[in-house]
């Protein structure tokens, strides 16, 4: 099954050239850093935004219309379920991935019902970023 | 690494209890040490559960710790400063202390994960634990002593003066009593030379002694006058100690202090005539003696005058005691105001005043007398009534008792009297 | 001593791990106290072992009682945590553990002693994890302080650097917020931002 998306995937990578806009928030400078690297080893061709906070995801959000965001939770000025509420209501249609150090089951409940995708646990790696390619995106 | 041979035996040997249990406490292990110091054997417990056996333990705490200790595969613990009996152990170590139970650290830690299987260690701390109750004991002694000593401090501090001071006689410390007698704030004379607390009054012969005692290495005490932040001047008995080091360098003045004003007071008050607020005969004769034993020649230079109010029994008779006193106290006041500052004036008894005009020639001195004499005539005694005196003098003689010197002024005194009164007489 | 300084960038990654490790520790605390935390930010700083006075002060109430956990652990990466928590956060995390209005002084003692425990070793074992490094954690030792009491000068002779995280734990209606001190030596400290500067390579590679 999964080689079989996987195979699928590549076939729509060689079909469209059009950049992937990616947009990661997290307060941490290093951990966006991060969370980039993983995005380009699966996703080359892509062109990111990043935010800090979620007062400020979502102003590029609505000026840019990103396909995907990564978005952290504990942020300061506005915290990444505000923002999550926020997206969701600009664009119900989405594609929010949640990417936390809260890695408890009932903030994981939490999001999925606000709308996230899914919830990766910190520290992201390529393996993690791959599945959520594979198994959570439309791009 | 190899797998132990004999791990039994290993366990066996520790002289620590070791126990394996499961989440519901099931016994899966149970070492020799637990068989001999809870009487239960292996056999007995092992396939068991711990609650039939140690009922007591607050197994909802164990279950956490058992649970923490798989979960985030680590050691936990229970806290070794309480008083945790885990199992009850009688020591059977003779021991002086309440302890008749062993105090135990009881440390859970990961078995086998996939078991849900936990080894349980514990651990002797008893002699530790008692050593740090004999600790607690010292340290509440030593606390209540330094409680004492603290208070004791505060006593001082608020009622004994203390001044401390650098060598040099910067202030570096002052008791609360010094700060509340002299009227500053402690941060007001920190810092501060104590030579602010100068009442400028006292013969600089005193500081250079005080000054020659303590730079070596002696006490000095005596009383000095001290002036406060308003300048008032307070009298206080002093003593200053130089403070050493373990090499003999000075390091620092203490200096103690006692109010004496009310000393000075009495003192005052003993030489004092109460009515004139003038010297009474009792220091003048003081005086006199101190000059005729010490013969010392800068005070053997004067003249002695004796003023006596004329008729003045009369003024009595015809005015009454009231304006006698009057009269006495206005013809002070006017014998005082006329003297120059170093000469002294006392009552010598009655209506007479005795005056000691120093350093001084018979010739100026007669002209002083005659000042006197001329001053009392224009002074009114309450505001109308005419007074006058007549006054003998005679001028000291070196080496001789002053019993005859005031022979010789009482002399000229009355034959003044007898010569009509408002008059000066000298006998030389 | 002080020639020991973590630049932005590796205060970032020190922060990341912190608030992964935080992340950790909450989430364990909520499976084992069965409960469920709000995740703060934890405020996390490097400062000088002289500067240690100074920090607890100012993070903590200075008329307050504090319980204060302190945990050894040795190793390459050997230091001690200290965990210092409120008379109040204690009193609500005993009375929430033990289902009891008014816990005893025991049983809030040993209710902080299961959080710090659970929080420290999920710190310091994530910490070890990455530093690729193995700890052993001593028995913790708890005491019931006056906020000026905290400080022990033979820890500040000991120990050079500490890492400093304030976090709050927010479990249900219960407020409880803690400081962890994590004091180190100069050796950890220099491994610790080894490894960092080893991430931060990768990254930007």
């Amino acid at each position: 099954m999964i080689k079989f998306i996987n195979y699928s995937y590549i076939v729509r990578l060689t079909m469209e050239f059009a950049n992937l806009k990616v947009l990661v928030v997290d307060d941490s400078k290093l951990a966006r850093l991060s969370l980039i690297k993983s995005v380009k080893n699966v996703e080359p061709a892509t062109e990111f935004f990043e935010a800090e906070n979620g007062a400020i995801a979502i102003e590029v959000f609505k000026k840019e219309k990103p396909r995907v965001v990564f978005l952290d939770l504990t942020m300061p000025v506005m915290d990444g379920y505000e923002a999550l509420v926020e997206i969701m209501k600009i664009d119900s249609d989405a594609q929010v991935i949640v990417v936390s150090a809260d890695i408890q089951v009932v903030a994981r409940e939490r999001v999925l019902k606000l709308g996230a995708k899914n919830m990766c646990p910190k520290p992201i790696n390529n393996e993690k970023m791959q599945n959520i390619f594979i198994n959570d995106l439309i791009v | 690494m190899d797998d132990l041979k004999f791990p039994e035996i290993l366990l066996n040997s520790l002289e620590n209890g070791h126990f394996v249990i499961d989440e519901n406490f099931t016994v899966t292990y149970w070492n020799r040490w637990l068989s001999i110091n809870t009487q239960i054997t292996s056999e007995e417990i092992v396939g068991k559960s711990l609650k039939d056996f140690f009922p007591k333990i607050n197994y909802k705490i164990l279950q956490r710790k058992i649970r923490t200790a798989l979960r985030l595969s680590t050691p936990t613990f229970y806290d070794s400063n309480s008083n945790t009996i885990f199992i009850p152990i009688v020591r059977n170590k003779v021991t002086k202390t309440a302890l008749k139970l062993m105090q135990q650290q009881v440390t859970i830690s990961p078995y086998i994960a996939t078991e849900n299987t936990v080894m349980v260690s514990i651990y002797n701390i008893s002699e530790l634990h008692e050593t740090k109750l004999s600790l607690v004991k010292e340290i509440e002694k030593v606390n209540e002593l330094n409680e004492t000593l603290e208070h004791n401090q505060d006593i001082i501090d608020k009622n004994i003066m203390i001044m401390k001071t650098t060598p040099d006689g910067t202030i570096t410390d002052t008791s609360s009593l010094f700060c509340e007698f002299f009227g500053y704030k402690k941060n007001e004379l920190i810092g501060k030379k104590a030579s602010v607390l100068k009442s400028g009054n006292l013969p600089n012969s005193l500081y250079k002694e005080l000054w020659n005692t303590v730079t070596h290495e002696k006490s000095w005490s005596g009383e000095v006058e001290n002036l406060t932040s308003t300048g008032n001047k307070k009298w206080v008995q002093s003593r200053i100690t130089p403070i050493l080091d373990d090499d003999g360098v000075l390091i620092e003045f203490n200096a103690v202090y006692q109010d004496i004003e009310n000393k000075k007071l009495i003192e005052e008050l003993y030489i004092t005539d109460p009515l004139t607020q003038i010297y009474n005969r009792r220091y003048f004769d003081q005086l006199m003696n101190t000059i005729s034993k010490k013969q010392r020649k800068a005070d053997t230079d004067f003249v002695i005058l004796i003023a006596d109010i004329d008729h003045f029994k009369s003024i009595n008779d015809t005015y009454g005691h009231q304006v006698g006193d009057e009269a006495l106290k206005d013809v002070a006041t006017t014998l005082k105001g006329t003297l120059r500052d170093n000469d002294v004036i006392a009552r010598w008894g009655g209506e007479e005043f005795v005056i000691m005009l120093r350093n001084i020639g018979l010739e100026e001195a007669q002209m002083i007398a005659e000042k006197i004499r001329a001053n009392v005539q224009t002074t009114k005694v309450c505001d109308n009534i005419d007074i006058t005196t007549s006054i003998g003098l005679t001028k000291y003689i070196l080496g001789e008792d002053t019993n005859l010197t005031f022979k010789r002024a009482d002399n000229a005194l009355l034959k003044a009297k007898a010569s009509g009164r408002n008059l000066v007489l000298t006998e030389l | 001593m002080n020639t020991i300084n973590f630049n932005e960038d590796q205060i970032d990654v020190l922060k990341e791990f912190m608030n992964i490790s935080v992340g950790q520790a909450t989430s364990h605390v909520a499976e084992l106290l069965d409960a469920f935390g709000t995740m703060h930010i934890p405020k996390i700083s490097i400062k000088d072992m002289s500067e240690l006075n100074h920090i607890i002060v100012e993070n903590i109430d200075k008329d307050s009682n504090y319980y204060v956990m302190k945990q050894l652990f040795s190793g390459k990466f050997g230091g001690e945590c200290i965990f210092i928590i409120s008379e109040k956060s204690s009193n609500n995390l005993g009375s929430h553990l033990f289902d009891i209005e008014k816990p005893l002084k025991d049983d809030i003692t040993d209710a902080v002693m299961e959080l710090t425990n659970i929080v420290t070793s999920s710190i310091i074992s994530r910490l070890t994890e990455e530093l690729n490094v193995e700890v052993q954690f001593f028995a913790p030792t708890s005491n019931f302080l006056q906020a000026a009491n905290i400080v022990d000068t033979d820890d500040v002779n000991t120990y050079s650097k500490i890492i400093v995280v304030s976090t709050e734990l927010e479990f249900k209606d219960h407020n409880i917020s803690a400081n962890i001190f994590i004091l180190t030596k100069d050796e950890a400290i220099i491994s610790l931002r080894d490894l960092i500067d080893k991430k931060i390579e990768e990254l930007y590679s």
